[in-house]
């Protein structure tokens, strides 16, 4: 467990890596444009860097607690039962994600079997950029699969408090 | 009788799984796939793949963890204090006092931050203190700060407008700059309420402040100098024309980071904590904004919204009657969902009968975006009350009593915008 908590991060921190790429792309983008030139396919780039920054971080976000749910009904429920829907809500967003992660690899494995490059100026083979996208929902998947075992075992799930995911909004 | 069996089968899978406790993106992805495997013949693994990539991979919504990720730097900056000290000896003395640096501090904060919960929480962080040790009454101090907190989503930049804009595919320059004039005349109707109420409870009031000299106000004012800069430096860019959403939310970033070493509170530890704050927020949005473009497409494909858009354009309902009928059923839904969560469901399902009975979808946007803001405050679920509850212990409906007259205002802003449309479009028709 501590190894997948080690990847999570690490995940994150690609993901965090690829914000800053986009940062720094888009505002190369904006001083060359004044300068009468430009990044061929900046606007490709950016888009993959958001795409791999989003999933990598899902399941960096998934242990710190960010992810919305609706706890309201929760909260009345006895500690018991409460417990027992947190088990059956882990367990199903596992199967859920698990099929998620397999259908992207699938559609990730297509792009990748029939060469399917990008449209813009700079053609590059798109499963590149795309496989951050199935690696990182693989890997969303694994969190859930661990959440579920944990709730389980009646092991702590996340490292912060619920307040702390209030000023995400 | 397909449009029933549909929305009823849609809507029970939403409550089971919601109410159990599914993470909302998950949820809207487990009923996107009941509704493509009940009511559709479509391959729902290679749409999944498609849709995922294509919503993904979206230039339009870079600006996005941008815009956050400048909110997160700025949080950590002394923004706030110095917003506080510029501000307190022009409003000192109105009526109503220092409880106007809430709204006005709120207004200026939510021009730089895309988010209303940040937008409490670093004001609130400063003026809350401020104002007890000045011995002003909690009511004001925080049913203000609660109040004016939502400017966030109103005020451009907003991450709410940016979801809004790339789910309905609106263009979010003309959503930014739809919200400025609604955002001021909140402003104007925060601070008119407040003065009316602390000339009607005088005895609640504190002492007004001495008063100071106009040199030494002058002087304060730079305090103002970075925020108004980067304000030009990010909304000015959008307005000139000489910058996309996605370029000025980058501008924004420089600038935040900018303010942050100058003000000497750019720490490696606190670029870190910024960095992947933003980065993780930017997860969660982006898997509830997957989970919605999944539904849309499933949905696209069963077509109950063409079917929804129908039954409400020969209802005889009009728009005014379709406008109070969703603002009763978006108030309820707050109660229990988020306000990006009711933006990606109401596009999913509900955008094609707005078409149908000829709402402009830019002021629709920000009608939404007002009745958002009331569900961030509407108990059980808001996020600014949890924001308000960290910051002063104390307990929601409590706070919830303290909201409701600035709950009420952000009503009568809907019925404002309703029966004068021109209040969101008139700004869009002179700049475009």
């Amino acid at each position: 467990m501590v190894l997948t908590r080690h990847l999570f991060t690490f995940c994150g921190a690609l993901a965090a890596l690829s914000l800053v790429g986009i940062a720094v792309l888009i505002l190369a983008q904006i001083v060359l444009r004044m300068m009468g030139s430009q990044i061929p396919s900046a606007d490709d780039f950016a888009a993959w860097g958001l795409s791999a920054s989003i999933f990598l971080a899902l399941p960096t976000a998934l242990t710190h607690g960010d992810h919305i749910r609706v706890t309201s009904l929760r909260q009345l429920l006895p500690a018991g039962i409460g417990h027992a829907a947190d088990i059956v809500a882990a367990g199903f967003a596992t199967l859920m994600m698990a099929w998620v992660a397999w259908a992207i690899f699938g559609y990730v494995h297509e792009s990748w079997a029939y060469d399917d490059v990008s449209q813009g100026i700079v053609a590059v083979p798109l499963w590149i950029p795309q496989s951050a996208m199935a690696f990182g929902a693989i890997l969303f998947a694994v969190a859930f699969a661990e959440r579920t075992l944990r709730l389980i075992l009646g092991l702590p799930v996340e490292r912060d408090d619920v307040a702390e995911q209030a000023r995400g909004e | 009788m397909e449009i029933l069996s549909q929305s009823a089968v849609l809507v029970v899978t939403l409550l089971v799984l919601l109410g159990l406790g599914v993470w909302v993106g998950v949820a809207l992805l487990a009923s996107a796939v009941v509704i493509f495997l009940l009511f559709t013949s479509s391959p729902v693994d290679a749409v999944l793949g498609t849709t995922m990539w294509a919503h993904s991979a979206s230039w339009t919504l870079t600006a996005l963890p941008l815009f956050i990720w400048m909110g997160e730097i700025l949080y950590r900056t002394r923004l706030a204090e110095d917003l506080f000290s510029g501000l307190a000896p022009w409003v000192g003395r109105l009526p109503g006092g220092l409880a106007h640096v809430n709204v006005v501090g709120c207004g200026i904060f939510a021009a730089v931050s895309g988010s209303s919960a940040a937008t409490t929480a670093t004001v609130g962080r400063i003026s809350l203190p401020e104002l007890k040790s000045r011995g002003y009454d909690d009511r004001l101090a925080i049913g203000s700060l609660a109040g004016s907190g939502t400017l966030g989503l109103l005020i451009p930049p907003s991450v709410v407008m940016i979801v809004y804009g790339v789910a309905a595919q609106v263009s979010i320059n003309r959503l930014f700059i739809a919200g400025v004039v609604p955002g001021l005349m909140l402003m104007a109707l925060f601070s008119g309420y407040i003065a009316i109420w602390s000339r009607m409870n005088r005895d609640a009031m504190p002492a007004p402040e001495t008063s100071i000299g106009w040199a030494e106000r002058l002087y304060r004012l730079r305090l103002l100098l970075p925020v108004v800069g980067l304000i030009v430096g990010v909304i000015g860019s959008i307005y000139a024309g000489f910058a996309t959403a996605t370029e000025a939310a980058a501008i924004g970033v420089a600038g935040a980071l900018l303010i942050a070493a100058l003000g000497r509170s750019l720490t490696r530890d606190s670029f870190i904590a910024a960095l992947f704050g933003a980065t993780r927020t930017s997860a969660m949005i982006g898997l509830i904004l997957l989970g919605a473009a999944f539904l849309t497409s499933a949905m696209s494909f069963s077509g109950l919204p063409a079917d929804l858009a129908e039954v409400i354009s020969n209802s005889g309902l009009g728009k005014a009657g379709l406008i109070a009928v969703l603002t009763v059923f978006f108030v309820l839904l707050g109660c229990f969902l988020d306000g990006i969560s009711i933006v990606v469901l109401t596009t999913s399902v509900v955008m094609p009968a707005i078409a149908a009975v000829g709402i402009d979808p830019v002021w629709f946007g920000i009608y939404l975006i007002i009745v958002v803001e009331m569900a961030q405050i509407t108990p059980p679920l808001g996020f600014n009350l949890f924001v308000i509850q960290n910051l002063t212990g104390r307990g929601i409906f409590e706070i919830t009593r303290m909201i409701v007259p600035y709950f009420l205002i952000l009503v009568l802003a809907v019925i404002l915008l309703t029966a004068f449309p021109g209040i969101a479009t008139w700004l869009v028709q002179q700049t475009i």
